[in-house]
């Protein structure tokens, strides 16, 4: 917050024992999760569907994606990103925040992370849709080849 | 005696006169004269001669045979008699001679039979003397048993005595405890009773103390009612804290999204963010609390539930108490009225006891006295003893002296 002008409002939520932080600029509302319909078959990262307004969001678990196994207190939400993935949301617990930070000031990315941050004496991990989305895409995918190449190999039991 | 004497100098001198007459005729004349001198003198010496011969034969005859039986009759034979049938003074004195034999044996019999009499007796007396002697010193010897006996039952009289004294004495301790123990078991009883009303004030209160807890356990129920409600409340409050938080979010979003003109919308945003945050922060805190009264309730409860079991099983107990204290009360009364009976029976005991003390102290002097009587008459059969010994003695020396008597008189043979 030191260099006001190059500072943007991140959403800053926890996942384990990690806080991230995101440019809010890429959600387009957080809600409250009512009722969350779980895929079938899906790979783990795909959390469900949600119905928001009318609309149907599939929400990827980002404790999923980062590898962890429901570690992170306090109620689920929902962090819709904005369009063009409007349809798209994350799922994390807790209350998200908003905050100010130098994106710019960052370290450099590695895996799914953007890069790292420290800031006010406490480190950020900052992520953006864009490495999320692709590494969710590529476990899908890998889901849906494992499907066909099972449908093809493996007879279902129910015919017999 | 005398006649015969005369008769015999008669015949003698009749004799010489015939014989001087034979000579005279047988002799020649011539010689006579010489002859005459000479043979007158030898034929009367002759005739005096055989005269003085025969004579004494004749009367001594009878003496040698007196004398011969004398001599008998000195060496002892009395059974030898003289015979001497003439009329003269030798017969008579042959006769008395007899008499006296007869009347000697007649003594010497009777010495000797009363001799063997006194010897009999004597013997006897002796033997007598022997088994009264004999039979003394049996007593003398039972009479100093008794003696012993009568001084170790005056000792185990003296003996009892002291105990019987002493069991006087113990029943008079027991009387006095008995006493005491009546007294004690009456305050016992007195205490017991008491106790039995304390009891059921116990109980009273108690209860009463129960029925409190009770009202108390009702009037938690409902503080945990209360907080039950309170934290239903506070967990609406939380969802819209929770929302006004989201609400909050998002507008400070979509004022990021202004930009520049969304600037006082994201203050504003912000605050409503921050006091969403400290309501939900204060709803949490009263969820605590309630959440606190909630439990703290639930243990009061507990703790109430378990007072008021502890209570009912107190008034329980109490009521136990009670009945036994009245058992208590029941068996005190009965041990009052054994410890009466026991003290009457050790009155009677006492007295009992005294008198048979009194009557043992007159066992004891008739014990003592025997033993003295006993004593007397083991020195009294001694005594009887030592007499017997000399009676013995007197019958032996008399039997000793019959018998010197009977060999003095054996000596004749009758």
């Amino acid at each position: 917050m030191s260099n006001q002008g190059a500072s943007e409002v991140t959403l800053e939520f926890t996942l384990g024992r990690e806080r991230y932080a995101m440019p809010a600029s890429a959600v387009q509302e957080v809600t409250e999760i009512i009722a969350l319909q779980r895929v079938p078959k899906a790979p783990p990262v795909i959390a469900g569907l949600v119905d928001v307004r009318g609309r149907v969001i599939t929400l990827l678990d980002l404790e999923r994606v980062f590898g962890l196994e429901h570690e992170t207190e306090g109620a689920p939400v929902a962090l819709i990103l904005a369009p063009p993935d409007a349809h798209l949301g994350l799922l994390v617990h807790g209350q998200p925040q908003v905050g100010r930070l130098d994106l710019s000031a960052a370290g450099a990315a590695e895996g799914l992370i953007d890069g790292v941050l420290l800031a006010s004496d406490k480190l950020y991990n900052i992520v953006s849709p864009r490495r999320i989305l692709a590494f969710c895409e590529k476990q899908v995918l890998e889901v849906f080849r494992r499907a066909a190449v099972d449908d093809r190999t493996i007879p279902t039991g129910r015919q017999a | 005696m005398q006649l015969k004497l005369a008769l015999a100098f008669l015949l003698v001198a009749a004799s010489s006169i015939v014989a001087n007459l034979l000579v005279n005729f047988l002799i020649p004349a011539r010689d006579y004269a010489v002859f005459n001198m000479v043979g007158v003198v030898c034929t009367d010496t002759l005739i005096g001669l055989a005269a003085a011969y025969f004579l004494s034969r004749y009367f001594t005859r009878h003496l040698k045979t007196l004398a011969s039986a004398s001599q008998v009759i000195a060496e002892g034979d009395l059974s030898r008699r003289v015979r001497v049938e003439s009329d003269d003074e030798v017969g008579d004195l042959s006769r008395a001679f007899n008499a006296m034999l007869e009347n000697l044996i007649k003594v010497v019999r009777e010495v000797s039979a009363t001799a063997r009499t006194i010897f009999d007796s004597a013997q006897a007396l002796s033997a007598t003397a022997e088994e009264m002697n004999a039979s003394t010193q049996e007593i003398s010897s039972t009479v100093q048993n008794i003696a012993q006996g009568a001084e170790t039952q005056a000792s185990m009289v003296s003996k009892t005595s002291e105990i019987t004294r002493n069991l006087a004495k113990s029943i008079g301790e027991i009387a006095t405890k008995a006493r005491l123990v009546n007294e004690q078991a009456t305050d016992s009883g007195y205490k017991a009773k008491q106790g039995g009303e304390f009891a059921t004030l116990a109980m009273e209160k108690i209860s009463e103390v129960a029925e409190r807890i009770q009202g108390a356990r009702n009037a938690v129920e409902g503080f945990r009612t209360r907080a039950l409600e309170i934290n239903k409340i506070v967990e609406f409050i939380t969802s819209i804290a929770q929302q006004t938080h989201l609400l909050a979010l998002n507008a400070a979003i979509e004022a990021a999204r202004a930009g520049e003109q969304g600037r006082g919308f994201a203050v504003v945003a912000e605050e409503v963010g921050k006091l969403a945050e400290n309501a939900k922060g204060f709803a949490d805190q009263i969820s605590e609390l309630a959440g606190r009264i909630n439990s703290e309730s639930a243990n009061v409860i507990g703790s109430m539930t378990e007072s008021t079991r502890a209570a009912r099983e107190g008034r329980e107990v109490v009521l136990e108490a009670n009945r036994t204290l009245e058992d208590i009360v029941k068996s005190v009364l009965s041990t009052v009225e054994r410890v009466q009976e026991i003290s009457a029976l050790t009155q009677g005991q006492t007295k009992g006891a005294e008198e048979l003390v009194r009557a043992i102290e007159e066992i004891s002097k008739i014990a003592e006295d025997n033993a003295a009587g006993t004593q007397e008459a083991s020195a009294a059969t001694q005594q009887q003893t030592a007499a017997m010994q000399e009676l013995s003695a007197s019958a032996q020396a008399m039997a000793r002296t019959s018998d010197t008597l009977k060999e003095l008189v054996s000596v004749f043979r009758v």
